[in-house]
């Protein structure tokens, strides 16, 4: 059994945006100048208030991008603050961002992380 | 609903963990041997995937200025297990995707506070090559 390396400190931040623009492209570039190392994206359909609006009835389909990023606890709102910004989260039906904790994260960590993180108590290791 | 059950009245279920799996798509389809390990040998039947686009290390990539790289294919594995089983499979997945190697993936785990619960119908044959029983099938 090899030896595990996790991180325990992590969170998700998941935002949930139209795809029809690109604002998604935004987020990623601010959220990457932000610190952010990795995303990862997959298209989604939207259901709400946009399915009243529809000629006779008829349900509008809305579709959309979701993006999940995984971020440390200190780039955390630097990263959140700077997609709600790129992305002009503070317009109605713009989309939305949520973040949770992350328990543990096992990834790829290159050497120069990992020492610093060890300094910090931020690494625990299970065999 | 602070400090609240989250579980409903009258409804049955557990508390949980989400483990998440990102995997690179590199034509071995390796979501779909773990999700087949998973059910041979540790008895996981709430595993699901989707496709998804992934832009791997973004910051250390090279791009021309306010361009972001290409994405590649990847996969979204989401695997829902008890508690008390969290920490063997967390384990368990890790050992068969081996996320401490570069671009190989990473694996993360979540609290659910309240799953119901989930089982297949007795006496349904397997499908032709899906034998649970071997995972490389």
């Amino acid at each position: 059994m090899s030896k595990i390396t996790y991180l325990t400190d992590s969170w998700l931040i998941t935002c949930v945006v139209s795809s029809a623009t690109k604002q998604s492209e935004k987020m990623l570039l601010a959220a990457r100048d932000a610190g952010a190392k990795g995303a990862v994206g997959h298209y989604a359909k939207g259901y709400g208030a946009r399915e009243r609006l529809g000629a006779l009835g008829i349900a509008v389909e809305t579709d959309k991008t979701v993006l999940t990023l995984l971020v440390s606890s200190e780039q955390r709102d630097i990263v959140v603050e700077a997609m709600f910004k790129a992305g002009e989260l503070d317009r109605p039906g713009a989309g939305y961002i949520y973040v949770m904790p992350i328990e543990r994260l096992a990834t790829f960590i290159p050497e120069s992380i990992m020492s610093r993180l060890r300094e910090d108590n931020r690494v625990r290791q299970a065999l | 609903m602070r400090g609240q059950s989250p579980a409903p009245l009258g409804v049955p279920g557990e508390r949980c963990k989400l483990i998440t799996v990102v995997l690179q798509d590199d034509g071995e389809h390796l979501h779909v041997s773990l999700k087949k390990a998973l059910r041979a040998k540790k008895a996981v039947i709430r595993a699901n995937s989707t496709s998804c686009l992934s832009l791997t290390v973004v910051a250390l990539q090279q791009t021309k200025p306010r361009k972001l790289p290409h994405p590649t294919l990847a996969h979204f594995v989401e695997i829902l297990v008890p508690e008390a089983e969290a920490d063997d499979i967390f384990t368990f997945v890790c050992d068969h995707i081996g996320p401490d190697e570069l671009g190989s993936g990473l694996v993360f785990q979540q609290t659910a506070p309240f799953c119901t619960p989930y089982s297949l119908p007795e006496g349904v044959p397997e499908e032709a090559g899906d034998d649970p029983s071997d995972p490389t099938a």
